[in-house]
């Protein structure tokens, strides 16, 4: 094993080429820029989570890091192999998963899937088909009944666990995975979840992964890579980002009394009140935006009084990474923060 | 050494995927057997009501049903190995399949090469379970032999047809983008430039001369003097040099053409 970063990214970009039809005979060229000069890394035994809204450039990236398109600039190796003048190195490193709802045969079962796939990737006989049978009892698929099925009588989440078990047949150090869990049932997600974690952990397997799911990103990743429109806008772990979010709290306050008249009086303090009369377990809830929520607790609860409200219960909510998802998506502004 | 068994294993992984479909779907099974004789008699329907099987006979110099057996065939298998190149890049990318074939370390030329093996031996060995019979009642023991020398003839048309049919399948997805048209182009030309129905000495001096490009087309001529009796040495053996010689000329073709098949594959990004 190389030691250093598993997976370097530098400056890439790519632009795509489409031909959009206005009638019969005319057409015009439309330029897309998947890619505006995304850098990234992923060291060893890491896994790093790539989040970003549709279109961002998750899977351009993850398919140049596998070889599968060249960029149109910049440089990126697997364990210091260039993914574009080496690739057939760089594919004996990577185990990919791109999607979670095909890339199989479907008349052959699963054994027969990973044991072709196997073949492709130059795997001996005896020792493919240990694996294999070790792969398909690892993700599960013994466990259900899967193995000698039908791949087309999978269900999503059985196909999900064979296209894992693909990307780790030949026993890969870097695992690049788009979206794997997408469409899952929670057993199957946390099963894909739990084995991605403990690749990483147990076996030092570096993983670059792709999802939309913020708590399964904070429950897998290491850290958290935000791109948006092909440029990366943050990266941290979930904790750092969500530090970096502007220092405003909301303040929750559950009353047994409609809470118009505290309303009125906080916002006279310059705290911004965001949702009232809200119902919630019979509870009014009162929503207020604060910058230091310890120091303005105090003035709340006295106004409270001072109304005869009765304040069952306060709650200052800590931000997601959802919160953190959107903030810097919505803001589009570079802010790179290395963890 | 290493590519050998490359190789091999990669043939025997295409032969499980290959046989996996074909034995679990029994209507296939039934279609290969069969496909000789209902396209024969098709054409022996059509050609009775047109003209007379005598003259037929006297002109190509054997019996229609035995010609038009041993030719579709011929066509058959051959035509496996257009298909399978062909067909292969448009399954695989539309079921999600391509872009782990092009990620592996496999190169495209070899994977390529090893996919028609499997249905051609398919083709070969069923197909041969239709012609036997239909040569022996026509021929006798001497019928034995020709079916012999009929499937010894079309394993070498299919290997040396390999290298045209890569380059030509895959050059027309580099050129046209991948769609089936391509298919439906290029297999009725090649069904008449290779003269399986149309023997090749009746052709006219520009279809022959087209055809004489084609490797399989040369051995599909020795079976047609073989079948009529004319199985003079020069006669035989020239045409089958030739469509050796063709099929090692073409060879560097399909490696360019893969290549640059490739390169547009990753220029685009393979679909997912």
């Amino acid at each position: 094993m190389v030691l250093g970063d598993a997976v370097v990214a530098e400056k890439l970009v790519k632009r795509f080429v489409t031909k959009k039809r206005t009638g019969l005979l005319r057409s015009y060229s439309e330029v897309v820029e998947a890619l505006r000069g995304v850098s990234l890394n992923v060291g060893a035994g890491e896994v790093v989570g790539l989040l970003g809204p549709n279109g961002a450039g998750k899977t351009t990236t993850i398919k140049i890091l596998s070889t599968l398109l060249l960029p149109d600039s910049g440089y990126a190796s697997i364990y210091g192999y260039d993914v574009v003048r080496e690739a057939s190195e760089v594919r004996k490193l990577i185990g990919i998963m791109l999607t979670v709802e095909k890339g199989f045969y479907g008349r052959l079962t699963g054994r027969e899937n990973l044991v072709y796939f196997g073949s492709l990737y130059g795997m001996e006989r005896r020792e493919l088909e240990r694996r294999v049978d070790h792969l398909l009892d690892l993700v599960g698929l013994k466990e259900l009944g899967g193995a000698d099925r039908l791949y087309e009588e999978y269900s999503l989440g059985m196909k999900a666990r064979l296209a894992l078990a693909r990307a780790l047949l030949k026993d890969p150090p870097v695992l690049l995975l788009d979206e794997p869990t997408l469409g899952l049932d929670p057993p199957s997600a946390r099963k894909i979840r739990s084995l991605v974690r403990e690749m990483a952990s147990k076996e030092g397997k570096s993983v670059l992964y792709t999802s939309h799911n913020m708590f399964e990103v904070e429950l897998v990743c290491d850290r958290v890579i935000l791109i948006n429109k092909g440029v990366i806008v943050a990266e941290g772990t979930p904790e750092r980002l969500k530090s970096m979010l502007p220092d405003v709290r909301a303040i929750e306050v559950y009353s047994k009394q409609p809470p118009g008249s505290l309303a009125e009086e906080v916002a006279k303090l310059g705290l911004e009140v965001r949702e009232q009369n809200q119902v919630q377990e019979g509870l009014y809830v009162l929503k207020i935006l604060a910058r230091r929520p310890d120091e303005v607790v105090g003035d709340i609860m006295k106004i409270a009084v001072s109304r005869g409200i009765d304040i069952v219960r306060m709650k200052v909510e800590e931000p997601t990474l959802e919160d953190v998802f959107i903030y810097f998506t919505e803001r589009g502004v570079r802010d790179r923060e290395v963890h | 050494m290493l590519e050998i068994g490359k190789f091999t294993s990669l043939v025997r992984a295409e032969m499980r995927l290959v046989y996996a479909y074909f034995f679990r779907r029994k209507s296939l099974v039934v279609m290969y057997l069969a496909w000789p004789y209902i396209s024969t008699a098709f054409m022996l329907v059509f050609g009775y009501s047109v003209g007379s099987p005598k003259f037929f006979a006297e002109r190509v110099g054997v019996e229609a049903p035995l010609f038009l057996v041993v030719g579709s065939y011929l066509l058959f298998s051959i035509m496996a190995i257009v298909d399978d190149i062909m067909w292969r890049p448009i399954f695989d990318e539309n079921s999600g399949v391509l872009p782990y074939v092009l990620s592996s370390p496999t190169s495209v030329v070899l994977h390529y090469v090893s996919i028609p093996i499997p249905r051609f031996t398919l083709s070969v060995a069923l197909g041969a379970a239709a012609l036997l019979p239909v040569s022996i009642v026509y021929k006798g023991f001497e019928g034995l032999l020709v079916s012999l020398a009929v499937i010894a003839l079309s394993i070498l048309s299919a290997a040396v047809f390999i290298p045209l049919a890569t380059a030509l399948g895959l050059g027309l997805y580099v050129t046209g983008g991948e769609n089936w048209r391509a298919i439906s182009f290029l297999r009725p030309l090649l069904l008449v430039l290779i003269g399986v129905y149309y023997p090749r000495w009746l052709m006219s001096l520009p279809l022959y001369i087209l055809s004489s490009l084609l490797p399989p087309a040369h051995c599909v001529e020795v079976v047609q003097r073989v079948l009529v009796g004319m199985v003079e040495v020069q006669l035989v053996t020239v045409p089958l040099v030739l469509a050796t010689a063709l099929g090692i000329l073409y060879s560097p073709g399909m490696l360019r053409v893969s290549a640059m098949w490739e390169l547009k594959k990753l220029r685009e990004g393979v679909k997912v």
